[in-house]
């Protein structure tokens, strides 16, 4: 069977998005703008609301932000708030309420802007997952977050509606795993670039029922056409974990780059990718306490110590089989910045090559960075 | 009276004889706790019987050797404080037992998890925002977690009474830095605004801290009565300025003299050396470690967000100053004071009607040709 037209769906979900969440608002729906994951969905759609992903992910209205804001700052955040002040990005038109979480410097203080131009919400965070009275902080900025969203949007959210959700998003997570571990296939499936593809677009979809019968019926046909078709992934592909800051829409450049010179991405270590999915939420019990204990080992390098990105990084290196490593920094991401000497640590252990990239979301520097990838790649031989 | 320069000169010179101090105190016995942030809450330290050692570093002279374990693109004194740290050539590093920090900035939270493969470490979880009942609570008992760690790694018990005694002392130093720069402005004419950056930028790195208060009675005593000195210049017709910002250290001190050079009179500075961290008292009648905690929320850094308090002081500073202009300084890659200039500017031009300038600098003394130039610019700006 072939996938492809499949895959294609998913692939144009950000666009379709745009339509699709203007006719659940002309429903009367809501729509809850997020930036981050440290607000989790279960409470945010509990309300009945649409949670719409704002993050900026390309470079055109970095210009604009930066009227306002410093040029040395990771474009992600300028991107972000380009969007927000331009009109531009329809899901930022479209939002109700914004909700922002005080992760990184750069984040909280863009959000300080945000709170001008819509009703926004800024869930607090602790900054040691580990420390004592973190735990009991964060369970506090989820009630908050809760009685938030119940003001703002009118409405009560019950905790047997966040339990729905949570059960919703576990099955959500679990089909996504079972998609994106092709890769630990020798060789994997599909590419690397493909499968980002996928998993991207499932943040723009708001009918989670559907989105997940979709990525089943997808995984099946891929591994059925595998079984009898073999991949197009050739077997000596060099196998590459990728990791790092959030990656825009112009880092897939990099994806790019990796697969056209003889790499396949196996494995993404970012948000909304491993580090989102792996683990699921209790279903049983107090939701609060469950979503706390989730979240709360999100191993984003905001956190310190982020020991949790180190175990994962180490186990998925060798249940990938990754041959080297790619650590993608965007410019002024000082926290995974400063990360990258553990990282690189980790990956040195396990004797696998490793590889820093900085990046901003502009073209400009994709002749340098293919010089550095494609020697990376040629030194794993 | 000693003469004025001697009295001075102890000051600008804190760090280096902090060596021979730190020597000393280490040979008798003394613990001493490495510390790098206005947040640090020293009370609890001195009440444990050690040396609160300042060790945040903001000369240019280990930027490099920082340079090679942390990225480029990083605040000076975060590289700077990590170089010295990981040199093993720094004699203040090298006397610290303990060093403390907190999850201020990112970039000093992450630098953080590296000083702990160098030195026992204790690591207080700073709340974001200043305001809140649970912000509150966190911080208070981040005040225990520090207590406690300091009776383990020390051997020694913190008792309520050595709090209020701790609290007391530090309390009396802030009240002396208060009326020192108090009596400064009400004096005109007898300290140029370099003098008083000396004393005030370097009093926290004195360890001899007895002889560094009673210097500044001295210096207080002289400004009282002194008659304005023939070295400094008379200031009545020259913009009065007010210095915000980054820590910059011996850079201000150089920024300083800019200024004063370009006709401009510098009537106050809100950086974490001088004002940031003196302004207000820990309050002697609470429960202390609430009290201490309630004190330290309050410094108006902008890793909090909000952070109202800076918006607060700079209108109030700007009123009680009769401030013409604002410079605000912002060391490269410090976001958070990067992201705060637009509110700042804001706030001094469109509700003050007040100059306002924005520098971006590093720690490097390569930069003063530009710098000389933006600032003697602003200051004859203000002086049409």
């Amino acid at each position: 069977m072939d996938f492809t037209p499949m895959l294609n769906e998913f692939a144009e979900a950000r666009q379709n998005g745009f339509i699709l969440t203007k006719e659940l608002k002309d429903q009367g729906k809501k729509v809850v703008g997020v930036y981050c994951g440290f607000a989790p969905w279960e409470i945010i759609t509990a309300s009945g609301a649409v949670a719409v992903w704002l993050c900026g992910m390309s470079d055109t209205t970095i210009p604009d932000a930066e009227q306002h804001l410093p040029a040395n700052l990771c474009p992600l955040i300028k991107s972000s708030y380009g969007f927000a002040i331009t009109g531009k990005c329809p899901y930022f038109y479209f939002s109700d309420m914004l909700i922002g979480e005080t992760t990184c410097d750069g984040k909280k203080k863009m959000y300080e802007f945000l709170s001008d131009l819509k009703p926004m919400h800024i869930m607090h965070l602790h900054q040691n997952p580990k420390a004592e009275g973190s735990y009991r902080y964060y369970r506090s900025e989820m009630v908050k977050l809760k009685e938030a969203l119940e003001k703002e949007l009118d409405v009560e959210i019950t905790d047997d509606a966040i339990r729905d959700r949570i059960k919703l998003r576990n099955r959500e997570r679990k089909a996504l795993r079972n998609f994106y571990e092709m890769g630990k296939m020798v060789p994997p499936p599909i590419y690397g670039f493909e499968m980002r593809k996928v998993i991207q677009a499932t943040l723009f979809i708001a009918d989670k029922e559907t989105e997940i019968e979709k990525v089943e019926k997808l995984t099946n046909a891929i591994k059925e056409d595998y079984e009898k078709n073999g991949s197009a992934v050739p077997a000596t592909a060099k196998r590459i974990m990728v990791t790092g800051s959030p990656l825009g829409d112009a880092t897939e450049n990099i994806i790019k780059i990796i697969e056209d010179n003889g790499g396949v991405v196996v494995c993404f270590e970012n948000c909304s990718a491993i580090k989102d999915k792996e683990d699921g939420v209790q279903e049983a019990g107090d939701p609060f306490d469950a979503l706390t204990t989730r979240y709360i080992k999100s191993g984003c390098a905001c956190m310190s110590p982020n020991d949790h990105r180190m175990d994962m990084l180490s186990h998925y290196i060798d249940e990938y089989k990754v041959d080297g490593v790619v650590d993608v920094i965007l410019q002024t991401c000082h926290t995974y910045n400063v990360e990258t000497k553990r990282v690189k640590d980790v990956v040195n252990q396990k004797n696998i090559p490793y590889l820093n990239l900085e990046t901003d979301y502009s073209q400009e520097t994709i002749g340098q960075l293919t010089t550095r990838i494609a020697a990376f790649l040629e030194m794993i031989n | 009276m000693e003469q004025k320069k001697q009295i001075i000169d102890r000051f600008k010179n804190a760090r280096s004889d902090a060596v021979q101090e730190l020597n000393r105190l280490k040979k008798e016995g003394a613990k001493i706790a490495g510390y790098y942030c206005t947040y640090t809450p020293t009370e609890i330290i001195l009440a444990a019987g050690a040396v609160p050692l300042r060790l945040c570093n903001s000369s240019d002279q280990y930027v490099q050797e920082g340079e090679v374990h942390l990225p480029r693109n990083l605040c000076a004194i975060v590289k700077s404080s990590f170089g010295e740290a990981v040199s093993g050539k720094s004699p203040y590093f090298e006397a610290a037992d303990l060093v403390v920090g907190e999850t201020t900035c990112d970039g000093k939270k992450k630098m953080y998890e590296y000083l702990r493969e160098l030195k026992p470490t204790h690591i207080m979880q700073l709340p974001q925002k200043n305001t809140g009942h649970e912000e509150s609570l966190l911080w208070i008992n981040e005040m225990r977690r520090l207590k406690s760690s300091l009776e383990q790694e020390f051997e020694v018990d913190i008792t309520v009474a050595k709090l209020k005694d701790a609290i007391k002392q530090k309390n009396s130093q802030r009240l002396a830095v208060k009326e020192f720069y108090e009596n400064w402005r009400a004096h005109p004419g007898v300290l140029m605004s370099s003098e008083a950056y000396s004393i005030l930028g370097n009093f926290d790195y004195r360890l001899d801290r007895e002889k560094a208060l009673e210097d500044l009675y001295a210096m207080i005593r002289h400004i009282k009565s002194g008659p304005p000195d023939a070295d400094v210049k008379e200031y009545d017709n020259s913009p009065r300025i007010l210095l915000t910002g980054c820590l910059l250290g011996e850079k201000m001190a150089g920024i300083i003299n800019i200024i004063e050079k370009a006709g401009g009179n510098i009537v106050c500075v809100e950086t974490c050396d001088w004002l940031k961290g003196s302004d207000g008292l820990v309050n002697e009648d609470m429960e202390p470690f609430s009290a201490i905690a309630e004190k330290y929320l309050q410094i108006p850094c902008p890793v909090m967000s909000p952070n109202h308090n800076r918006m607060e002081l700079a209108a109030r500073l700007i009123d009680d100053y009769q401030v013409d202009g604002v410079i605000d300084f912002v060391l490269r890659a410090c976001l958070t004071y990067s992201v705060e200039t637009v509110p700042l500017r804001r706030l001094v031009k469109d509700k003050k009607h007040t100059g306002y300038m924005s520098l971006e600098t590093n720690l490097a003394h390569s930069e003063s040709g530009q710098l000389n130039t933006r600032v003697s610019a602003f200051i004859e700006m203000l002086s049409i």
